[in-house]
């Protein structure tokens, strides 16, 4: 025993020994793990990109509710015509009320616009956690709201579209649901074109505005001209278009009765339709526009040709006379200048229904135009172009467009010959365009129009106003009604451009069943109505256009 | 040697995890600070929304209108334009 105790101690510290370096090696591993861990940390945390982590926006959730922000819209100046504001909107957990009728009354102290019934109706159901009581409380009242300190009553932020301009380019703008998504107008453009985007709360839109082609002060001139001419005039209603001939920018577009943007009630019934873009027409005699201009660039009539206009046309069962016959034969001007509508149907019948249909087509009046407010309506177009059709279409009835889809090719024809797309949005550089018509053609128009507004005898005399050169034609049609024509229900329309020397501007003006009063002596035509009501827009919007006034006609 | 080195390594395991819970507090104070000048830009960014929304509903071209009236103002028309020509200038 006494021999094997060393060796045994030996083998004990040789056993310890290992143990310890075994140990010192786990906890240098253990240390080096931890370390290395720790390191790896520091090294990811040191490495990691500022933006790869949520915080700051996406932890600032304290609103719920969805919504959705929307650029805000400013007209060609920038001025801002709707944007998003933030607003309290009060809701209610049913579950939490226990005296439904004490909150009731003491939230109609605060929000007396609100129904008790209503209210009551919200706050019955108690298995419900959540229902609005109230959307886009102005800051004072929502405080008023707070006060209360009506447990189960809660405020959420949200945003609200705001249209501080008030009711001025109601239907161009058109307006939003209580969401905020888009219902009509540029504002459904807006979501088609996904500028607008689903937000947690009440977050606007970090998008650039939508720059539109409107001014808003031009606009808002030709509205009111447009309501004063209402009156005077006891029309049911009207419209007005404004483009600018080179760049095919609307620069005011008016419907009246107008709509208010944002009211829902305005925009989902038909009340109040858009009659720029949303209604089709025949215009009567401003087609002979038209008609004239398919003369002259035919090469086959210059504006002395002489025309046959002593007898009425027969064709079939319609017999197209004038209603003041001139008794001789007329140059193709003072067709144009007397507004015949017997010279009118010659040109067209001399020329041929295929040639005719082919210039309409040409000036884009025969098929559909879509703009950003959508599709304008579609034009109405005779399935038998025959011989009938091709004599009163060359005076105004037998095709119908909407005003805008006319001022468009109204304005290829003053402004060179080239057709441009009209757009509600601010174009920066001119479109080329598409020659409808030649330059020489447009010039010959040109003096035409300005002829019928200076001439003692011209149908737009009484448009003409003192510096600004204005140029038109009248158009006084029938509306149409079921099976026929209603007499007594007349659409006046002047279509004009402005300075003639030069146009920039094309205005077209439409009364809609205008009465004879003792101003127009018992008369109802466009030209004494119409035509005066577009002088006095024209005196009113040139200055704030820039047109240059010039001393012709002033004293 | 191998002691040494374990105390070594223990101390700096000490360091670098004090260092980690600065580094961590400071995030969390950064983010806090991130976060209410977050909500202060947003609140103002409201605010501005607003007043531009209240300039252009006080500059509403129906209320200069009413104003410039109230002035005796009225819109430029042919009748408030001369024209000065000089003697012998055919009219």
């Amino acid at each position: 025993m006494s021999r094997l105790k060393p060796q045994h101690a030996a083998t004990r510290h040789d056993t310890s020994r290992k143990s310890q370096a075994r140990r010192g090696l786990a906890l240098t591993a253990a240390m080096s793990a931890a370390f290395l861990t720790i390191g790896v940390q520091i090294l990811r945390l040191g490495s990691e990109r500022a933006d790869a982590r949520p915080v700051g926006r996406l932890a600032n959730l304290e609103t719920l509710h969805a919504t959705w922000a929307r650029p805000d819209i400013v007209d060609r100046n920038g001025r801002l015509m709707a944007t998003d504001i933030e607003v309290h909107s009060l809701y209610a957990d049913p579950a939490q009320i226990f005296d439904r009728d004490e909150v009731v009354e003491k939230l109609l102290k605060v929000l007396p616009e609100l129904e008790a019934d209503d209210l009551r109706a919200a706050l019955k159901d108690r298995s419900k956690r959540f229902a609005w009581l109230r959307r886009g409380l102005p800051p004072r009242v929502a405080q008023q709201v707070h006060d209360l300190g009506i447990p189960g009553l809660g405020l959420r932020r949200e945003l609200l579209r705001a249209y501080p301009a008030g009711p001025v380019a109601g239907h161009i703008l058109g307006g939003v649901t209580i969401d905020n998504r888009g219902l009509g107008g540029i504002e459904t453009w807006i979501d088609a074109q996904w500028l607008s985007a689903r937000v947690a709360g009440p977050t606007r839109s970090s998008r650039p505005a939508v720059v539109l082609s409107i001014d808003m002060g031009v606009q808002y001139a030709l509205e009111r001209e447009l309501a004063a001419a209402m009156l005077r005039y006891e029309a049911s209603g009207a419209q007005g278009t404004l483009l600018d001939a080179k760049t095919g920018e609307v620069i005011a577009s008016v419907s009246l009765p107008g709509i208010e943007p944002g009211r829902l009630e305005d925009l989902a019934g038909s009340t109040k339709p858009d009659r720029v873009a949303g209604g089709v027409y025949e215009l009567g005699s401003v087609a002979k526009v038209f008609t004239l201009a398919m003369a002259f660039d035919s090469g086959r009539y210059a504006p002395d040709t002489p025309i046959d206009v002593r007898e009425p046309i027969e064709i079939g069962r319609f017999t197209i006379k004038d209603p003041h016959p001139a008794g001789r034969p007329l140059a193709a001007r003072d067709v144009f200048i007397h507004s015949s509508n017997v010279g009118s149907a010659r040109i067209a019948l001399a020329l041929g229904g295929p040639h005719q249909k082919s210039f309409l087509e040409r000036l884009g009046l025969l098929s559909p135009l879509t703009t950003e407010l959508g599709q304008v309506a579609a034009p109405l177009v005779p399935r038998h172009w025959g011989e009938a059709e091709t004599a009163t279409i060359a005076y105004g009835y037998g095709t119908a467009s909407a005003p805008l889809q006319f001022a468009a090719s109204f304005s290829a024809i003053v402004n060179g010959g080239l057709m441009i797309a009209p757009t509600y949005l601010k174009r920066d550089v001119a479109p080329e365009g598409t020659r409808v018509v030649s330059a020489e053609t447009s010039a010959r128009m040109r003096a035409l129009l300005r002829a019928n507004v200076t001439h003692a005898q011209g149908t737009g005399r009484r448009a003409d106003v003192v510096g600004y050169r204005i140029g038109g034609k009248t158009g006084t049609a029938e509306m149409a009604s079921r099976g026929g024509y209603a007499k007594k229900s007349l659409i006046t329309t002047f279509a004009s451009a402005f300075p003639m020397d030069a146009p920039r501007h094309v205005l077209v003006v439409s009364l809609f069943e205008p009465k004879p009063t003792v101003e127009t002596r018992g008369a109802g035509t466009a030209g004494v109505n119409a035509a005066p009501t577009a002088g006095r827009i024209v005196e009113r919007i040139a200055p704030l256009l820039g047109v240059e006034m010039k001393a012709e006609g002033v004293r | 040697m191998l002691r040494l080195l374990n105390l070594a390594l223990a101390l700096l395991t000490l360091v670098a995890a004090a260092a980690l819970y600065h580094v961590k507090t400071d995030t969390r104070r950064l983010e806090a600070n991130v976060l209410a000048r977050e909500r202060h830009v947003d609140r103002l960014d409201a605010d501005i929304a607003h007043l531009t929304a209240e300039r252009a509903h006080l500059t509403r071209p129906q209320r200069l209108e009413a104003l410039a009236r109230l002035q005796g103002l009225v819109p430029l028309s042919g009748q408030h334009v001369i024209v000065v020509r000089a003697p012998g200038d055919a009219p």
